[in-house]
């Protein structure tokens, strides 16, 4: 077993596997950085960047990302929405979050604009005063983009874990979930979206955090504070887990339907999980 | 030991033994240092079965660095949504190579 640890998209990633060079894990961290300067909101050469100030791009890649952002919006109802980078910026998550400190913002108005987004190929045009943001879905994008390329160059039991968005390729691993559960995935991934990370304090004396409600444009209201999702890939864990968040009741059926597995700490801090929750899905 | 053949009044011959003090001294001795022996010798074989069962035991049951507690559910308090049911108490200790953390 051979692995690597490095940080990166603000958080810290592993990567684990079997029969790879360690040059592999090298291209893989690398495939992840350049990812992370293609689509950081907090870089202002990124791709993503551009696309926000100049409204329009030819991307492939970004293309294809937002793609399946705007049909994770679709499948749960608006719920994970990629169009909030302006509404995140007035409430004062304007850069990397070991850098926000305490804007002097008023959260009961935060910048909600419509943005729709227009994907024509590798085309992107945005209509509307708002800004794309990433931040639900590219770290789970890198996720899947570095799974691929190891298993693609030969190497077996894959596991990389991009702050805590996890997604595996054979073998048996054991991921811990909350304090006191886990799961033994052998392909598949897992994420877990909170309130508890990433939140801040306006210059109100108000406690915010980064994930919104896009019906309101503000920290969504919730009687969850931490939802963890079972998918086949990265992207969906990722996407599913901060759409829990913000509505699970509008979620739990569709989630059902799906087969995905739940399992939420509830603000009283007990887990609770779907009837189809199981250690070794 | 001393021994002597004695003649009685029919002509039989018997045979006599005797011991001294100091050679009954000496199997006592001998005897106490093959009991004390056998005892420490049980006693030593006693241990090492019941370490083996204690060492047994913790191979099984005693986890490394990272392990996932047990506890159990909470099975009194209200779900938060319909539909969800208490967490499953986890069923075994487990250790975790990764811990899908909040981003």
């Amino acid at each position: 077993m051979i692995q690597r640890e490095f940080h990166a998209m603000g958080t810290d990633w592993a990567i684990l596997c079997q029969h790879a060079q360690t040059s592999a894990l090298a291209e893989a961290e690398n495939l992840v950085r350049k990812l992370e300067a293609r689509f950081s909101r907090f870089l202002p050469e990124s791709a993503l960047s551009r696309l926000n100030s100049e409204r329009r791009a030819r991307d492939t890649e970004l293309a294809a990302v937002l793609g399946v952002a705007l049909e994770l919006r679709q499948s749960t109802q608006g719920r994970f929405d990629p169009t909030l980078g302006a509404c995140l910026i007035s409430l004062g998550y304007d850069r990397d979050f070991d850098a926000v400190n305490r804007p002097s913002v008023d959260p009961s108005k935060p910048f909600f604009a419509d943005l729709n987004i227009h994907i024509d190929g590798d085309e992107i045009i945005l209509e509307g005063e708002g800004l794309v943001d990433l931040g639900g879905i590219a770290k789970g994008w890198a996720v899947d983009r570095a799974v691929e390329y190891l298993a693609a160059g030969g190497a077996k039991e894959i596991l990389v874990d991009g702050g805590g968005d996890i997604r595996v390729l054979g073998g048996e691993w054991p991921i811990g979930v909350g304090d006191n559960h886990s799961v033994t995935l052998k392909s598949g991934a897992i994420a877990t979206s909170s309130t508890k990370r990433r939140h801040w304090t306006s210059g109100q004396g108000l406690k915010l955090h980064h994930i919104l409600d896009p019906h309101t444009g503000l920290p969504a209201d919730t009687n969850v504070d931490t939802v963890t999702v079972i998918a086949a890939d990265a992207v969906t864990a990722d996407a599913l887990a901060t759409a829990g968040v913000v509505d699970l009741a509008g979620q739990l059926p569709r989630f059902l339907e799906s087969g995905v597995q739940v399992a939420v700490r509830g603000i009283d801090g007990a887990w609770y999980t779907t009837p189809n929750w199981s250690e070794n899905p | 030991m001393n021994g002597a053949n004695v003649a009685n009044a029919a002509n039989v011959v018997t045979m006599t033994t005797t011991m001294t003090k100091r050679e009954t001294q000496k199997r006592l001795v001998d005897l106490s240092i093959v009991t004390v022996s056998a005892l420490v010798m049980s006693g030593t074989y006693l241990l090492a079965t019941r370490l083996d069962a204690v060492r047994l035991t913790k191979t099984v049951t005693e986890p490394a660095p990272l392990v996932v507690a047990a506890k159990p559910a909470a099975i009194l308090q209200q779900p938060p949504v319909a539909g969800l049911i208490p967490a499953p108490a986890q069923r075994r200790r487990i250790i975790v190579v990764r811990r899908s953390r909040a981003s």
